[in-house]
């Protein structure tokens, strides 16, 4: 009975279930053989091949060399606990003619730091003597979306909110009292306010692309006319913009790069220029150089997007540099 | 059908065995230090994956080269981007067998007892996208279950295509000092 019973079971195993079985052995060891072959000593390294940190999910890095393009503020931001020193200077216009050596008898200065607060929010301050209006200027750059390797993320937003002062004191000659005395500007007619947000890719190594869509307001102040005007009456002039920015570089070697930035605006243009910038940033270790040839005068955000008057076809350019040095503050292990 | 069952047991168990021979690390250690008169650095790797198979003294080690910390964040990015090329070059490889034990230590073969064996591996080391031939003398430390492969060495950036521009000479060394510490644990399955 055993005997027949084994006999019948072997012939039921062979028959119904041998060819199923057979496949799954086949699927489930054919890949383990293979793998077996390939444990030959040069190929341990196969073993390895998963690994532990899959590049395809890494953050991209360096789209800029520094977080300016030029005159607009690209997609990097300074490091968690790196303070970043600027400096950045513009000769006057090519067009000031020989009198005044084509513009290298002007200069207009700002010096500034940025600080990386968190890994995605920056602080940056200046001081600039950019037409005598004892500028400063505070700004917070915040990253919202980092670019992936892998594309999950194919795109780096960041914003921007900016916010600048004009400290000048203007003396006028009040009739009334028979003697000149300080004018009274009321504070919304020093300041000017910037909101933009940067959109960008690192297209590849060597190319990166971004998108700047903003709005500007700011008001001149006209201390000639004021004085002549009427008592409260300041000639002062608001005006707002939308503009959509672009810049980009293009990596001419490892430490160079070609950089574009232009800021058309949008509405209300009036006599305002567009801003357009070309230059070449050059890193040396811890420094970034820019070199550029604009016709923005200004040197923070409200002031060379909204207030460019020179003309490139009229040889309005000026020839200028941008310094950066970084120092790092905080050790950059509290932050990982 | 029968034989095919049982070679299929068979080949199972032989997976099974040559498989429990390797062992493996995803947290191996990799530093590096690079000194000249005016400057040193250093950088820490954590992310070493190696393998070691007693059995067939082959040696293996991938490092993922972007996760090298360093103290600046922008030394790290220029290392990923200026020298290395991380995003052409992720990984440096090393694959290699192991030449010769020290005669005394052969006899306990197969790196069972416990003990501080002295090996020199030969083998390729892949770095940067340049291949080369080297020999590592090292040491191999058993001790209950865990192999650790501990080695130092030294390799010359100009060797591997690594370009340190001459305003960077005096700052970064063409000689980096490299030391390894990886403690395997035998791998289980896959």
């Amino acid at each position: 009975m055993v005997g027949v019973n084994f006999k019948q079971s072997l012939h039921f195993f062979t028959n119904q279930l041998g060819s199923k079985l057979f496949l799954l052995f086949l699927i489930q060891w054919m890949v383990p053989t293979g793998m077996l072959q390939a444990q030959d000593d040069s190929t341990l390294l196969d073993l390895l091949e998963e690994p532990m940190v899959t590049p395809g999910s890494e953050k991209v890095h360096s789209a800029f060399k520094t977080t300016k393009v030029i005159n607009q503020q690209s997609l990097e931001l300074v490091d968690a606990g790196v303070f970043d020193f600027k400096m950045s200077h513009r000769f006057g216009p090519l067009n000031a003619g020989v009198d005044k050596a084509f513009g290298l008898d002007i200069a207009t200065i700002r010096i500034g730091g940025e600080f990386g607060i968190s890994p995605n929010l920056m602080l940056g301050f200046g001081r600039s003597n950019v037409k005598q209006e004892k500028n400063v200027d505070l700004f917070l750059k915040y990253r919202l979306m980092q670019q992936t390797t892998d594309n999950h993320q194919p795109l780096s937003i960041l914003f921007l909110v900016a916010i600048d002062r004009r400290n000048t004191q203007y003396n006028v000659f009040n009739p009334t009292l028979g003697k000149t005395e300080l004018l009274q500007i009321p504070n919304s007619a020093r300041t000017g306010w910037v909101a933009q947000a940067i959109i960008g890719k690192k297209v590849s190594e060597e190319l990166s692309l971004q998108f700047v869509p903003g709005w500007v307001t700011q008001s001149t102040i006209q201390p000639q006319l004021a004085s002549n005007a009427l008592e409260g009456d300041l000639a002062t002039r608001t005006l707002s913009h939308w503009y959509l920015g672009v810049g980009m570089r293009q990596k001419l070697t490892t430490r160079t790069t070609l950089n574009l930035d232009f800021i058309p605006i949008l509405t209300n243009k009036g006599s305002t220029i567009n801003s357009f910038s070309l230059g070449f940033d050059i890193e040396t270790g811890g420094h970034v150089f820019q070199l550029q040839f604009t016709n923005s005068f200004g040197l923070n955000e409200s002031l060379f997007i909204a207030r460019t008057t020179d003309r490139w076809n009229q040889a309005g350019i000026r020839l200028g540099f941008n310094l950066s040095r970084v120092f790092t503050v905080i050790n950059p292990e509290v932050y990982r | 059908m029968k034989k095919i069952i049982i070679t299929g047991f068979l080949l199972a168990a032989a997976v099974g065995s040559a498989y429990a021979q390797v062992y493996k690390t995803g947290t191996g250690n990799i530093k590096f230090i690079s000194k000249t008169a005016i400057e040193e650095f250093s950088a820490n790797n954590d992310q070493v994956t190696a393998a070691f198979s007693p059995k067939t003294n082959a040696i293996a080690f991938r490092v993922p080269v972007n996760a090298f910390q360093f103290k600046s964040a922008l030394m790290q990015k220029h290392f990923q981007e200026n020298y290395m090329q991380t995003a052409e070059f992720p990984f440096s490889t090393y694959s290699g067998k192991i030449e010769d034990v020290a005669a005394a230590q052969s006899a306990s073969a197969n790196f069972t007892k416990n003990g501080t064996y002295e090996v020199v591996t030969k083998g390729t080391h892949e770095m940067h996208g340049v291949k080369k031939e080297i020999t590592i003398p090292g040491k191999i430390i058993v001790a209950d279950g865990v192999i650790t492969l501990t080695a130092s060495m030294s390799v010359l950036c100009s060797d591997y295509g690594i370009n340190i521009p001459a305003a960077s000479k005096k700052s970064v060394s063409d000689n980096i000092d490299i030391s390894i510490n990886c403690p395997l644990q035998l791998s289980k399955g896959k």
